[in-house]
């Protein structure tokens, strides 16, 4: 019991901030707007930031061994057009559905991956070009046009059918949620995910492959970009090569509203549900006072510095220097 | 301290803690105007806390500094460097792309914008060089230099700032040759009216520069010895502060077959191959200054260098030194260098930490077989923590070096190399670390100590191999074995069978 109580107090700290401010953002919105407090508009925020979700859980395993990803919006764009072009091929839409997720992952392994875990280059730098590199040719296999994919069931199915009374994207960005809670907290692999980032020389020496995790982590971004990309396409009935344009940004930032350091090693997916919640509520509450949604980069930057910056003072205060 | 000139430098009972560790109790310190003063203590006594006061890059807890006598309270490294008080370390504070001029002085960089006029530069820092008697082109790049040179041009660095104290934090660990740098010290003090504190372990470098010591133990200053007093048993009786035969008392272990197995081992930038074997209950010490590739040698039995050669068998098996997990698997336990870069995730709590070797699959984890663990860890090595959860971070630094040495024992290792085990560890918690060496070698575990406490070689060890420049260059018995045979040995004089 002490125990617990002593984890709790060392470990809440990482995301009660934003908690609280979430909460007090929710309570301020229930009493002045009176659609937000109903399940529609909820399962709505749950819809609209499925995506953000996927790819937030993606880029917190990155972020967890001191690493970033820009190259997931890119990703995103690649792996809609090429379905698309796949699709336009006669390829049957499931094995080409697992085929781009596949491939998302592979490419983001091989790519990011290995230059940045093995060949040890810097993430920003690699990340930077693989990004321009898909988003590049998103562009020049599509003419630079979007593309209408109305005509696949499957895909309308994906973006608008339900399942278990919710939506297909909130399912499949619960289930996705769930499963990365599981194996960061209870896997031999999470754990050595926590110790590379939190001390990568110790990590090694302590017989942890931190070459396979370092490299791992970028395959697992990728192929939740994958995920989130088909969403996407199913959403939109459509597959641009500008999509998810900045995506990797506001999931960063989303996640390091939850806590989880930009150094690595300390942070947790319960703190990147609440980030991405909170960008959620934020632009629904934005737009459900009539506020200009231009707005909610605004208070998104501010609420990030913010919360840093009150991190930062708890540890000045800690440490008393 | 009652001159008639005022100290340049005085601290008055200046004290500071780490969380609830006491680094610093209340310390009163002068330092006048042509003399070199020696900081002495071991490891974990409050020397480099104590110089970094001095030098404002600390601020004390209690206590005052005056600079000529006036109060002065510094904010920041940089009000201290204005104030005249300049600080080298261990650590490398160059810049290794710039010249050896910009190096010099880089002080200058971070006052205002003006422009700089190479030539300027290069005649100011030629000049600083010249007070070291370095004689190095100021306009090659820093990284050209050679590992001799490049403390020169840090202690250039120092002077180029025309200080009126210099500290001196452990600057010659590095050194291959230190002499020169000694001579430079020399020189500087018969001719200008600088102050000099000089920081160090190793009594002999004391007693060829210093005007007086000033030995720390536990945070505390406990003695002031002058000049006539500077023997070595003075010193070390200060700095220990009980006859040193209490911290060893090795039982004696007959030593059994060989467990470990050396056979023309090299490791990366170390040429010459080595080979020795370590048997049951043998405690093997490896002794040599910074630098000579003694760590590079346990890191590599170990399998935590990539680029070395050689074979390495424990129990007769060979054993592949391609990775930690496979030295691990084979039996043997490491306890890294610096614990803090190298062992420990500070963040994390003890559970986490000791269950690090462990996490090699990728199954679920068994958490309460690893909290088990912790407890019986904690209650075994007398780890001292307020709970299994506690962060390491909150640790002292014996409890958190025992924590490391829990963890390689976990794997129940046939053979331990320890690399530094007590390095910034205080005594009574080495006095620990040693007894739970004896008890290993007891049940028969291989143990290789790399240490730069000569001290702790002598007491521990059956044998002892002397390193210099990557070479095994000669071996000790335990008979044989006295602080000054190692010293000429690893210095490089001349070899031993």
């Amino acid at each position: 019991m002490r125990a617990t109580l002593e984890r709790a107090r060392t470990a809440a700290p990482n995301y009660v901030g934003v908690g609280g401010v979430l909460f007090v953002l929710c309570v301020v919105l229930s009493l002045t707007q009176p659609q937000f407090l109903t399940w529609t508009n909820f399962v709505n925020i749950f819809e609209t930031n499925a995506d953000l979700l996927i790819v937030a859980v993606g880029m917190t395993f990155v972020l967890l061994v001191g690493g970033f990803d820009l190259s997931l919006g890119g990703l995103m764009a690649l792996v809609g057009i090429i379905l698309w072009q796949l699709l336009k091929l006669g390829i049957p839409p499931v094995p080409a559905i697992v085929l781009v997720i596949v491939g998302a992952a592979v490419v983001g392994t091989i790519l990011n991956g290995v230059l940045v875990g093995k060949v040890r280059m810097s993430f920003l730098v690699v990340t930077l070009g693989t990004g321009s590199i898909f988003r590049g040719l998103a562009q020049v296999i599509s003419g630079g046009q979007s593309q209408s994919m109305y005509q696949y069931e499957l895909l309308l199915e994906i973006g608008s059918g339900e399942w278990f009374g919710l939506p297909i994207p909130v399912v499949v960005a619960f289930a996705v949620l769930l499963i990365g809670i599981v194996v960061l907290r209870y896997s031999g692999y999470g754990r050595m995910v926590y110790a590379t980032g939190g001390n990568r020389e110790a990590a090694r020496l302590a017989g942890i492959n931190v070459t396979m995790v370092s490299v791992s982590v970028f395959g697992i971004a990728a192929f939740l970009a994958g995920v989130a990309s088909v969403i996407d396409v199913g959403r939109l009935t459509s597959a641009s090569p500008t999509a998810a344009a900045g995506i990797e940004l506001t999931a960063g930032a989303a996640v390091l509203l939850g806590g989880t350091t930009f150094i690595g090693g300390r942070g947790s997916l319960l703190g990147t549900l609440l980030g991405v919640l909170f960008l959620g509520v934020l632009a629904n509450g934005l737009t459900l006072a009539g506020i200009s949604p231009f707005w909610q980069p605004v208070v998104l930057g501010v609420v990030l510095i913010a919360a840093l910056l009150v991190d930062r003072l708890r540890q000045w205060r800690a440490t008393g220097s | 301290m009652t001159g008639p000139q005022p100290p340049l430098l005085e601290a008055i009972a200046v004290g500071k803690d780490f969380g609830s560790v006491r680094a610093v109790g209340a310390v009163s310190i002068g330092i006048r105007a042509g003399e070199v003063v020696a900081l002495a203590g071991e490891n974990g006594s409050g020397k480099s806390t104590l110089a970094r006061i001095l030098a404002g890059s600390i601020r004390p807890d209690r206590g005052s500094l005056l600079v000529g006598g006036e109060p002065a309270q510094f904010t920041r490294p940089r009000s201290a460097l204005d104030a005249g008080i300049s600080l080298v370390t261990q650590e490398p504070s160059v810049v290794p792309a710039l010249t050896v001029a910009d190096n010099v002085m880089l002080h200058r960089i971070g006052r205002g914008a003006r422009v700089v006029r190479r030539r300027n530069v290069e005649q100011q820092a030629e000049r600083a060089l010249a007070l070291v008697g370095a004689d190095i082109d100021p306009a090659r790049p820093f990284e050209s230099l050679a590992p001799g040179e490049r403390e020169l041009v840090e202690l250039a660095k120092a002077l180029a700032s025309d200080p009126r104290v210099l500290i001196l934090d452990e600057v010659t660990t590095r050194l291959p040759d230190p002499e020169r740098l000694f001579e430079a010290i020399d020189r500087l003090c018969r001719t200008t009216e600088i102050g000099v504190v000089l920081i160090t372990h190793r009594l002999r470098e004391i007693r060829r520069l210093a005007h007086r010591a000033v030995v720390l133990r536990d945070g505390e200053l406990v003695a002031e010895l002058g000049r006539d007093d500077l023997s070595d048993e003075r010193l070390s009786a200060a700095m220990v502060g009980r006859e040193l035969s209490d911290l060893y008392a090795k039982p004696t272990v007959a030593v059994g077959e060989p467990v470990l197995e050396v056979v023309d081992l090299v490791t990366h930038r170390c040429g010459q191959p080595a080979s020795f074997a370590v048997g049951r209950g043998e405690i093997v010490g490896v002794a040599g200054i910074a630098g000579c590739g003694r760590t590079e040698l346990l890191e590599a039995i170990a399998g935590a260098r990539r680029r070395s050669h050689g074979r390495v068998r424990v129990g007769g098996e060979p054993v592949s030194t391609r990775s930690p997990a496979r030295a691990m698997a084979a039996g043997i336990g490491f306890v890294p260098d610096d614990r803090w870069s190298q062992a420990l995730l500070a963040d994390q709590s003890i559970v986490a930490n000791l269950a690090l070797a462990s996490h090699r699959s990728w199954r679920r984890t068994d958490r309460r077989r690893d909290r088990d663990r912790a407890h019986v860890a904690i209650e075994r090595l007398h780890i001292r923590a307020s709970s299994i959860d506690a962060p390491v971070s909150s640790l002292s630094g014996g409890n958190a070096q025992k924590v490391v040495l829990a963890r390689a024992l976990a794997l129940e290792p046939r053979v331990l190399l320890l690399s530094e085990p007590t390095r910034g560890v205080d005594i009574g918690a080495k006095a620990e670390i040693y007894q739970i060496i004896d008890e290993l070698v007891a049940r028969g575990i291989a143990v290789v100590i790399s240490s730069s406490d000569l001290l702790e070689l002598l007491g521990l060890c059956d044998r002892i191999l002397a390193m210099h420049d990557g070479e095994v260059v000669g071996e000790l018995s335990r008979a044989l074995a006295t602080e000054e045979a190692i010293t000429v040995l690893c210095g490089g004089g001349h070899r031993a069978a």
